[in-house]
């Protein structure tokens, strides 16, 4: 399996590039017979790199040692459902696999333009088999996964097989990691296409926004999976790395925040291109900045040029995706560069009350915090690049930076949708702001009035009640106006709401979202935590809880050993539940590990952790007070439904809706 | 597995290759393209045009504006389906 996975590799080397060859030729001279061949090279990458990792589960299943990746990420008592994702645990498995996906991304583009976009399709592939040949390169010269374990004998390396692995990072063994790589990389992979489709409209000079058009659900697609890939990584961060937080500002957690920064922005800013022709350039700066974030993104997370939770990944990549971000950088910018006056905006901004200039805004503010963020990330390279030592800048920095960044983006998640396209009317923004604005300043003083002292988090409540009230108000008159056109019930009126604008009535639902993330976002204004040694019988108070430890146990399973208490928690004299935080020691890896527990309600959760064991042989039960964590976790399910009914086809619609005077007495 | 191994670069080469022997092949017409591409364009102005009146009814824009706005929409419309028009008639033709 080891030399079919290995050959898989090194006969994918040849195909990418005479694929991209054979296609950049074809749409060049027009040759069907090239253009087919570099299709064909296309689906043959797909199969060769299915072989390779069909190849390298195989390994993992039947334990085969003698293979680098397998002895470094498997042990044989490793349950066989980590043996399957220990696939992308590590640095050469992961960058197979994310080969695997473009390919995958690649078909699935073939299929769905089989019969349109024919003029942009060589190219397109010839860019997809470019991405797939610089991944191939490093898998086959600087992180291959079919490398055989090797000894050092007598200064001569022989092959070996030990007799067990060191098993999996203990960290990964949980099933929040098991979804969220594949799910992040569906995110980062799928952000190729449209940046395919961009370069290759740039090069043909392709007529009106069609591209736009054709990547569209693309997009979407792949910006839903990479925010769902981030709510993952947070909820993994949350579960198993036992410090009370979900987000903690780490590079790998920024590497995917950036381009979802960008991927926002864009999914804002093309509605402008394709309804006004504006923001050419733009759009295409943004799909190129995207796609190269994404990479960078995964520079970051595999090179180990910044440490991190992740520095696991640390290794000779680092030199590879420098030269390919370099390579993408110069094409793509030259590209727009030389193609400027084609993308000539068709139309100029009306005026500041428009939905186009609250788009803008919001773009220009999603690139500052992106930016904000970019600085903070490598400020350690930086400092250490210029002064000779590494310098990080924490969550502090990014706090400061992006929370009031954050709570101006929540406000124009409220304000944009009450203007209209081109302008609004003064009398038209105050009937529309009336009811939200005085809503938000009555949350504000009653939130005040209840001792909410924490300033931004005042602001973010207050605002959230303002966004929540124009989402709820977009839906009332939205029904209204079809109720009175149409004739349809509420609930008839709303769905069809839904039906024939999926995409607006949709993003309102992201939006909503949104506003419940932010909702969680600050409630961590008020976090609590403390930490004491408990014997059975001792107990501990935090924020009207009570927490007693009944007994503690320890254990061995064939993976791990334990120690365990039996914690049970009380609010106010009455028991909410028993828990049991434990800590592991795994003997593959010799790693240790927290497993949380945690009372989760809408107002707060109650975390538990089992740091360590004390000098008195009791548990140190280090316990954290966390409110409104679960809107976060609800304010994702929220954003991810919305950005799937955005996908949904939008329902043929009879005639334009009449005026209200031309359809007196009933509609049809 | 030996035999596997031998018969992959050759099966890859047998799958690549053929295309590259089809004799006067040209790719399909940019007409297709660009009839797709107006079609879709033309989907795209509609629901422009019937988001529009929505936002009138719903009162967020001014009567004055929903024309404007409206009839810039048409012009572009009637110029998109005289395109489609004059591709089609080609492609008769």
């Amino acid at each position: 399996m080891n030399e079919l996975g290995s050959l898989a590799l090194i006969t994918l080397y040849p195909v990418t590039l005479f694929g991209a060859a054979a296609s950049f030729l074809g749409g060049h001279n027009r040759r069907e017979g090239l253009v087919s061949a570099g299709e064909r090279s296309l689906v043959v990458s797909f199969l060769l790199l299915t072989l390779s990792v069909l190849s390298l589960v195989v390994l993992f299943l039947k334990n085969n040692f003698s293979n680098a990746y397998v002895a470094n990420h498997s042990n044989i008592d490793l349950p066989t459902f980590y043996k399957l994702t220990a696939l992308w645990a590590g640095q050469e498995g992961s960058l197979l696999f994310w080969n695997w996906l473009l390919s995958l991304y690649g078909i699935a583009v073939l299929w769905s333009n089989r019969n349109r976009n024919r003029d942009l399709m060589p190219y397109v592939t010839a860019i997809l088999l470019v991405s797939a040949f610089f991944f191939t390169n490093m898998n086959l010269l600087a992180a291959n996964p079919f490398r055989p374990l090797v000894m050092d004998h007598a200064g001569t390396p022989i092959p070996y097989a030990p007799p067990d692995g060191r098993g999996l990072n203990p960290l990964l063994q949980h099933p929040a990691m098991v979804v969220h790589p594949p799910v992040l990389y569906l995110g980062f992979v799928g952000f190729v296409v449209p940046f395919a489709f961009a370069l290759a409209a740039l090069w043909t000079r392709a007529p009106g926004a069609g591209w736009l058009l054709a990547t569209r659900r693309w997009t979407l697609f792949a910006w839903l999976f990479l925010s769902g890939g981030i709510l993952l990584g947070a909820r993994w961060a949350y579960v198993e790395l036992g410090w009370g937080g979900y987000w903690a500002w780490d590079p790998v957690e920024n590497a995917s925040l950036m381009p979802w920064l960008t991927g926002t922005a864009l999914l804002h800013s093309v509605i402008i291109q394709e309804k006004r022709g504006m923001l050419k350039v733009w759009n295409a700066v943004l799909v190129v900045t995207t796609y190269l974030l994404c990479v960078f993104g995964t520079f970051l997370t595999r090179s180990g040029i910044v440490s991190s939770v992740h520095a696991f990944a640390q290794s000779p990549v680092g030199h590879y995706f420098v030269g390919f971000l370099a390579l993408g950088v110069v094409f793509s910018f030259g590209l727009i560069w030389m193609r400027r006056e084609y993308l000539r905006s068709d139309a100029t901004l009306d005026s500041v009350l428009s939905r186009e200039s609250s788009f803008f805004f919001n773009n220009l503010v999603f690139l500052v915090s992106c930016f904000a963020v970019l600085w903070g990330t490598l400020f350690p390279v930086l400092s250490e690049a210029v002064r000779g030592e590494q310098i990080s800048v924490g969550p502090p920095y990014f706090n400061r930076i992006n929370v009031p960044i954050g709570l101006f983006l929540l406000f124009l998640t409220g304000f944009a949708p009450l203007l209209a396209w081109r302008r609004t009317s003064w009398p038209s923004l105050r009937r529309s702001f009336a009811w939200p604005a005085a809503l938000m300043l009555a949350a504000g003083t009653i939130l005040f009035l209840l001792a909410v002292r924490a300033r931004y988090a005042l602001i973010c409540f207050s605002l959230s009640v303002f966004v929540a009230t124009t989402i709820l108000m977009e839906f009332y008159r939205g029904g209204r106006v079809r109720r009175r056109q149409l004739g349809e019930s509420w609930p008839r009126a709303l769905a069809n709401l839904f039906l024939r604008n999926p995409r607006r009535y949709g993003g309102y639902v992201v939006h909503f979202g949104v506003v419940l993330l932010f909702v969680g976002f600050a409630g961590s204004s008020f976090n609590r935590s403390r930490a004491e040694e408990l014997s059975p019988g001792g107990e501990m108070a935090i924020a009207g809880y009570t927490l007693r430890v009944e007994n503690l146990e320890e254990g061995e399973t064939p993976n791990y050993d334990f120690a365990r208490a039996r914690v049970v928690l009380e609010r106010r004299g009455r028991p909410v539940g028993v828990y049991r935080p434990e800590r592991r020691f795994y003997y593959a890896s010799e790693q240790p590990s927290t497993e949380v527990e945690i009372h989760s309600t809408v107002r707060e959760d109650i975390y538990l952790v089992y740091a360590s064991t004390g000098e008195k042989g009791g548990a140190v039960i280090q316990v954290y007070r966390n409110p409104l964590v679960l809107w976060v976790w609800v304010g994702g399910i929220v954003l991810v439904l919305g950005g799937l009914i955005c996908l949904v086809p939008m329902r043929r619609e009879g005639p334009p809706i009449p005026k209200a005077s031309e359809s007196e007495g009933g509609a049809p | 597995m030996s035999i596997l191994l031998l018969l992959l670069p050759v099966l890859v080469v047998a799958a690549l290759l053929p295309p590259l022997f089809r004799r006067g092949t040209e790719m399909r017409a940019e007409r297709e393209d660009r009839i797709c591409a107006l079609r879709e364009r033309k989907r795209v102005l509609l629901a422009a045009i019937r988001e529009l009146d929505f936002d009138r009814e719903m009162g967020k824009l001014s009567e004055a504006d929903h024309e404007a706005e409206r009839e810039r929409m048409k012009r572009e419309a009637a110029e998109v389906l005289i395109a489609i028009d004059r591709e089609e008639g080609r492609s008769d033709a």
